[in-house]
């Protein structure tokens, strides 16, 4: 069986050349690293609350002017906030100045000008700002063509990194094709694994898949390198147990599952789609749901209403479509009853790894796939068991599923089976449900 | 340290109660005392084995009678109502879906129990001793749970008690009113229960409730309006920031 791949290098066809362009056309746009703020408040300013003044100049800031003239550079009273504005001399003391104020009888209160920050979490990765699926601005995501997406189109990831950016006690297993393990963006998240293809413990990646998923599962994050992966901080163990046409065996998947289960995975993501039911793939899903451990496995890229194996294992897998930059379904996304959420797996980022240049170990593509929606799922598990590392396997899927966005309500109230329970939302899943 | 200053305290008060009794072996009668009480304190307290931070806001009125059967000792008991809440949110992060309550007011029943002691008085002063029981009933509060596809419930019980010992000198050389202070034995101890149905997603958590400090000063004024009513303001700080107010009514 051929791995159902769509994997579509952006830059290599925009420009003609390989993955290294995309490094070109991004290294120098745009790091969204965010400068530390100087202090908590606004150097020497103070707001004043007073009664009764409502414009500037006023007869009540004589006496404070003729006090402390050789303290004060300017004040004047600010009509859009209704409060005084005080901006002090370089190197007065704020507090002594501030609580001279308040014995002022005009002055109700007085405040330093303080600074408020996003509510969220903010990677310094330089791709992050194209990540449309963890953080979606309705940025350009595709530049060749201009494609953007629509603004919150995107899983919660920023917000949902208030809660945690994850644990190195969580290792997502990626049963793939192997991970380029010396590429910069994974070279200090790789753990050991196991290639079931060659039975040896030399777990390379040759295709090309699995490195993309490991990232997008977890690649190093905020380290100003690369891409953001969803879990920050988890472990990677690959598995490989496809070849280096991205084909493998029932009975290497089915013990790559269970190699991965007994070497303390809490989650798996799987590469790959079957068309055939078979007890092989079905008691290995099983075996990990027994065990605590949750398999994430992709609907399939064929846009048939059926879903594939073993993600059709409904009891025992996590199901995970495609949905876009515009939380529309992918249209080559398949579905079905068995579909339990989607996350974006339209143009998405992952590290590239081409074994014909195996040097180059500083590349990353767009790819589309529900193989890259899946990791998605992967990381944000990742994350919750993070913060509740006793959850059962039944629970973590509940979860998920529970606290998804109905993103198609308008056509499909509900569940439904085009899109599951919805798009995964980490805001939700890892944030609390407030009780007023 | 803390727990041998605590054992001093104690012992101390309950060693001049009792020697006091034996000496000076007053005569006994028995009257009753109605009394109102109202209050509003603010605990610094710990939320669970990680003793995250808090603030417990408690406000209660009572109903109360006090039985004197002796010169030197009183009983009484209390009911009534009372709200609290807590001043930061409080998660109950180990459910499978994490619940934070924000300033969720509770409320119900609260009873209490108290003992008054005067074992020793000399010229203008007296050395009182004040101790109390409340028990805060379970205050139980549903809330739905409604997520964008699925809906459920989730319930939360607060519960809780509080003891307090004062051992406050009074100076009552003024005829009218007499004001008093000393030190304050503070312990809150109680539990939070959480829990949570949504379709198969089910969970309990409970936190444990615990004073952060134990020791603080007491002060107050207690004035006599007239034959039949007393009144008693009281206050303290440092461990415990109240304000209680007490009214009693003589037969």
């Amino acid at each position: 069986m051929k791995s159902k791949i769509i994997l579509l290098v952006m830059a290599a066809l925009a420009l003609g050349a390989g993955p290294a362009a995309v490094e070109v056309g991004f290294y120098h746009s745009g790091n969204p690293c965010r400068s530390a703020l100087p202090a908590d408040h606004v150097n020497g300013q103070l707001i004043i609350k007073s009664a009764g003044i409502t414009a500037s100049p006023a007869g009540n800031y004589t006496g404070i002017l003729a006090a402390h003239a050789s303290e004060i550079r300017d004040i004047h009273f600010d009509s859009r906030s209704g409060y005084t504005i005080l901006q002090a001399q370089e190197g007065v003391d704020l507090e002594v100045l501030r609580r001279q104020l308040l014995k002022e009888k005009w002055v109700t209160d007085v405040s330093y000008n303080y600074f408020a920050t996003m509510s969220e979490q903010i990677p310094s990765d330089y791709l992050f700002d194209y990540q449309y699926a963890l953080k979606n601005t309705g940025q350009v995501i595709v530049p060749s063509t201009g494609y953007s997406g629509t603004s919150g189109a995107d899983i919660k990831a920023s917000e949902g990194w208030d809660w945690t950016v994850g644990s190195e006690t969580q290792t997502i297993a990626v049963v793939d094709t192997g991970v380029a393990i010396t590429h910069e963006d994974l070279i200090d998240k790789v753990v050991d694994g196991y290639n079931f293809v060659a039975d040896s413990t030399d777990v390379q990646d040759d295709e090309g898949h699995g490195t993309i998923v490991a990232s997008i599962a977890a690649a190093e994050t905020n380290n100003g390198v690369g891409l953001a992966g969803t879990c920050w901080k988890a472990k990677i163990m690959p598995v490989k147990v496809l070849d280096n046409e991205g084909l493998g065996t029932y009975l290497a998947i089915g013990a790559g599952i269970k190699y991965a289960v007994d070497n303390d995975a809490r989650v798996i993501t799987l590469g790959f789609t079957g068309t055939k039911d078979s007890f092989i793939l079905r008691d290995a899903c099983q075996y990990a749901f027994e065990n605590n451990c949750l398999v994430v496995a992709p609907s399939g890229n064929d846009g048939d209403a059926a879903v594939s194996y073993p993600a059709a294992y409904d009891e025992y897998c996590l199901a995970v479509g495609a949905s876009d930059a515009k939380d529309q379904r992918a249209s080559w996304s398949n579905y079905g009853p068995q579909l339990d959420v989607v996350a974006p797996g339209v143009w998405v980022y992952g590290a590239a790894y081409d074994p014909d240049t195996p040097t180059d170990l500083r590349s990353y593509v767009q790819v589309n796939g529900t193989s890259f929606a899946v990791p998605y799922v992967s990381g944000a598990i990742a994350l919750l068991l993070s913060l509740k590392p006793d959850l059962t396997a039944l629970q973590v899927m509940d979860l998920v599923k529970f606290t998804a966005d109905d993103v198609n309500q308008a056509t499909n109230p509900g569940p439904d089976v085009y899109m599951g329970y919805g798009r995964i939302n980490l805001k939700r899943l890892l944030g609390p449900f407030i009780l007023n | 340290m803390k727990k041998f200053l605590l054992f001093l305290l104690l012992a101390s008060s309950l060693a001049v109660s009792f020697l006091s009794a034996q000496e000076e072996k007053r005569a006994s009668r028995i009257t009753f005392t109605p009394s109102l009480t109202l209050s509003y304190n603010l605990i610094d307290c710990t939320l669970g084995e990680d003793k995250v931070e808090n603030r417990l806001v408690f406000q209660y009125g009572t109903l109360g009678l006090d039985v004197e059967l002796l010169d030197f000792l009183t009983l009484g008991v209390k009911a009534g109502y009372n709200l609290s809440h807590f001043h930061d949110p409080v998660d109950l992060a180990e459910l499978p879906l994490t619940l934070r309550l924000d300033q969720s007011k509770f409320q119900g029943l609260v009873f209490g129990l108290l003992i008054k002691s005067e074992p020793l008085s000399f010229r203008n002063f007296a050395v009182k001793i004040n101790a109390e029981g409340l028990y805060v009933m379970e205050n139980s509060k549903q809330w739905p749970v409604e997520l964008p596809l699925v809906s459920g419930t989730a319930s939360v019980k607060n519960r809780f008690w509080l003891l307090t010992l004062d051992l406050v000198l009074e100076f009552q050389g003024f005829s009218n009113p007499a004001i008093f202070v000393g030190p304050r034995l503070n312990l809150l101890r109680g539990k939070i229960s959480g829990s949570e149905a949504i379709e198969s997603l089910t969970g309990e958590q409970s936190l444990k409730v615990a004073q952060a400090n134990l020791l603080g000063p007491v002060a107050g004024i207690t004035y006599e309006l007239g034959d039949n009513w007393e009144l008693t303001l009281k206050a303290s700080y440092l461990s415990r920031l109240a304000a209680t107010l007490e009214i009693l009514y003589f037969f």
